[in-house]
């Protein structure tokens, strides 16, 4: 992982800031890295192993007691379950590990509810709705079986070797498995194809008409579906990791009429019939994070909105009484704390609420009701900014990584689309009948909002993140160190306030806030008078600006500041990584790492 | 050691450990416990104070190595372990402990071979490097001590804090501007 970086490396990343001091930076930089102390007196390794067991035991001697208890019962259940499992063979144990939504398992002619924890059965056929999905584990086969998905397991056997054979009807399955031992076999069947599984990483898409295989890690073999030879006979092509391949209704008959004129061998047939190719970048990506959020089974406080125990939670945005939670695979509606709908939407943008939609991205930029239902999907480039989306009246600005400034309706359709030639720093802000943003490379736009073109343009050099506020016809824009009021439509700077290390700003009560390193909140009026200042400690982030205040967190500690800056209550949250994902009239939703607090304004 | 350990990849070594291998354990400790200690030193400027986060770190892996998976990379696993044990330690010392101060002690107690002249100078230099990355945002300073303390590519970073390439790279630039921006200030550069 390590690789020392060299100096042309590190200059051509200095350069862009140090300019002609280039030289004298990297000197520093390369001082500071070698003037860190080494390592001298330390533990061994068998210190640490040491220490680690008797910690562990510490713990675990505080549980022996219940789990004397709770051994005995494991015996006897031990021994019930050996009995049955010599008995009935050798039946691979598969269970449900996770389960969002209406999901059905169909066992002869019965339709039961999956639960999480349940086990399923050789014949067991797994149907999931809209809005749902299941996750199975069959020895070190870990399975996602995503929305309006069917997929049943048609043998499971170990004899000392694993058998196992699926088959799918319709719908998407992301799965991961470990290398197999010699001997053992595992199959996924669509109605087009036979996949051969020997430990890998891959996702299948299939319907009646065509079955898409992406493969991420490890190869897989894919051969056609041919009634007219055996299955296991039928050869195929293997497909590597990073390659895709798609086995069709057309190219099956195209396969079977080959045949029937029997010009060439099967195999030289197949192998020109399916073309393997590379797979989209982003597809993998996806699959990528999909299949390790598998893998990664995530706790979830019990005490805290529990959605599931499988990904992070990303962002949340509040709907009257409902939320609306974005993590890595989707979309999580939540009534009372309960899902009510799921939508696997991969690595999704936080979503913007207009009205009674949600707009986000996932590669194209999607409009979904409350019902989880895509009103409109529609193709741009680049990546969403979080939180950038600015409306207006019946058209949403949304800006890409890319520069580009999309002006869409409430129908999905682009009316202008605006390329400020490098990406933005800030958020657009409504300025009048134009929108304005600044780019990277230190450029102020204002953009007329009926024509989609830019008709100003000023060079006003480095700005913080959310260092533009919009308060027509003036705007402050905000440098690390400054805070200018520029009188737009005169183009004449209003007055410049100097302060060190600024990092953040929200715009309030007719003036701005602001936060330092050093840990200071600092209010300004419209004519640059220091109003009130005061200390709730270093790395402050997360600031909002709510109806009655000012909410920000300090270290572990968030705060609300009432107008006058008078520090209204505070509360020690839990980790120092919180961040303020949404704030309504009574509510604060703060986001650490895995958990979401709520804090009642 | 024995050298068929030490061919032996990360991901190798702790299937090894989990098979009861304490020899596995120790290449591993070998490999990584300086490049952890300095990362921890970075965050917390105490060199007592690294070393036992340190351990806590190898401690914690060592106990949670059943949870790793192993096609995942061990290196990122464990710098995610490590920044999290420095992030509480500041959490927990920052308000009540001037850590920069301990970094300007232990700069002007370095070198001894150098003339009081170049002392000066190099210490004034670094303290103020010291400070500009000890002031930056939490965020921006962890991409700074993964890029330039641990050398580390924008890909392994990303996949560090769970970010992606193309923010871990954003929040560097930020932080060049930021300590560049800040040693302008100060006459540095």
């Amino acid at each position: 992982m390590n690789r020392q970086i060299d100096d042309n490396e590190l200059l051509h990343e200095i350069a862009p800031y140090a300019g002609k001091a280039s030289d004298v930076l990297l000197k520093i930089i390369r001082q500071w890295q070698s003037s860190l102390p080494a390592l001298e007196d330390t533990l061994t390794s068998n210190d640490i192993i040491e220490k680690a067991k008797t910690d562990s035991q510490g713990i675990h001697i505080k549980k022996l007691v219940a789990m004397f208890a709770t051994g005995i019962a494991a015996i006897v259940i031990a021994g019930v379950m050996l009995f049955t499992h010599y008995f009935s063979g050798t039946m691979e144990k598969a269970v449900c590990t996770a389960v969002i939504g209406d999901v059905q398992v169909i066992r002869g002619n019965q339709s039961v509810p999956l639960m999480n924890g349940m086990g399923i059965e050789q014949r067991d056929r797994i149907v999931c709705g809209k809005g749902s999905m299941a996750v199975i584990e069959i020895g070190s086969l870990k399975l996602r079986i995503d929305q309006n998905s069917e997929f049943a397991i048609d043998t499971v056997q170990s004899k000392g070797k694993l058998l196992l054979d699926t088959s799918m009807t319709r719908g998407v399955i992301y799965a991961t498995i470990a290398k197999l031992k010699k001997g053992d076999s595992v199959f996924v069947k669509t109605k087009t194809a036979v996949a051969s599984i020997r430990g890998t990483t891959f996702m299948i898409k299939s319907n009646n008409n065509i079955t898409k295989l992406i493969v991420l890690e490890g190869k897989v073999m894919i051969a056609p579906r041919l009634d007219i030879i055996p299955q296991e006979s039928t050869p195929g092509v293997v497909v590597d990791a990073g390659q895709a391949c798609v086995v069709d209704a057309g190219t099956i008959i195209a396969i079977k009429k080959a045949v029937s004129m029997n010009t060439t061998e099967l195999d030289t047939i197949i192998q020109q019939s399916l073309p393997v190719t590379i797979a989209d970048k982003k597809i993998i990506q996806i699959i990528e994070t999909l299949t390790r959020d598998i893998n990664q089974a995530i706790p979830v406080n019990e005490n805290e909105l529990t959605l599931n125990t499988l990904y992070n939670i990303k962002a949340v945005v509040p709907d009257n009484n409902d939320v609306l939670v974005t993590t890595s695979d989707g979309l999580y509606y939540c009534k009372d704390y309960k899902v009510e709908w799921m939508y696997s939407l991969p690595m999704p943008s936080k979503p913007f609420k207009w009205d009674t939609m949600y707009i986000l991205q996932s590669k194209d930029l999607y409009a979904i009701d409350r019902k989880g239902d895509v009103l409109w999907q529609c193709g741009i480039e680049g990546e969403v900014l979080d939180d950038g989306i600015l409306r207006i009246k019946n058209t949403i600005i949304v800006p890409t990584s890319k520069g580009l400034l999309y002006f869409i309706d409430k129908k999905g359709k682009v009316i202008h689309r605006v390329d400020c030639n490098a990406p933005f720093i800030t958020k657009p802000v409504l300025f009048n009948q134009m929108v304005c943003i600044v780019t990277d490379d230190g450029y102020l736009y204002a953009i007329d909002i009926s024509l989609g073109v830019s008709i100003y343009r000023k060079h006003i050099g480095t700005v913080i993140e959310n260092g533009l506020i919009a308060q027509y016809p003036e705007i402050y824009f905000v440098t690390p160190d400054s805070i200018q009021k520029l009188h737009v439509l005169k183009d004449e700077l209003v007055w410049s306030f100097n302060d060190s290390n600024i990092i953040d700003t929200i715009a309030y009560d007719n003036g701005i806030v602001y936060a330092t390193t050093n840990g200071l909140l600092c209010k300004l009026s419209a004519n640059g008078d220091s109003e009130w200042r005061i200390s709730p400690g270093k790395s402050i982030h997360s600031l909002k600006s709510i109806h009655n205040g000012i909410t920000c967190i300090a270290d572990t500690v968030f705060y609300l500041i009432a107008s006058n800056g008078e520090v209204l209550w505070s509360y020690t949250l839990p980790s120092s990584d919180a961040t303020i994902v949404a704030v309504t009239p009574k509510m604060v939703f703060i986001c650490t790492e895995n958990r979401l607090l709520t804090l009642k304004i | 050691m024995d050298q068929s350990i030490k061919a032996l990849s990360d991901e190798e070594l702790v299937q090894s450990v989990m098979h009861g291998n304490d020899r596995a354990f120790e290449e591993l400790y070998e490999r990584y416990s300086e490049r952890i200690f300095k990362l921890l030193y970075s965050y917390v400027y105490n060199v007592d104070d690294a070393v036992d986060l340190m351990h806590d770190v190898f401690i914690r892996a060592y106990r949670h190595l059943n949870k790793f998976d192993v096609r995942r990379a061990f290196s990122a696993w464990l710098y995610t372990i490590a920044i999290n044990c420095a992030k509480n330690y500041r959490c927990k010392v920052y308000k009540n402990d001037t850590m920069i101060e301990r970094e300007e002690q232990r700069i002007m107690n370095t070198d001894a071979m150098k003339t009081p002249e170049d002392h000066v100078i190099e210490n004034e230099l670094l303290q103020e490097f010291s400070k500009a990355v000890d002031a930056l945002n939490n965020k921006f300073r962890e991409v700074f001590l993964l890029r330039y303390g641990q050398q580390l590519q924008y890909s392994d970073i990303a996949h560090i804090l769970d970010i992606s390439e193309r923010t871990a790279k954003w929040r560097m630039e930020r932080a060049l501007a930021f300590i560049t921006d800040h040693l302008k200030k100060k006459g540095v550069i």
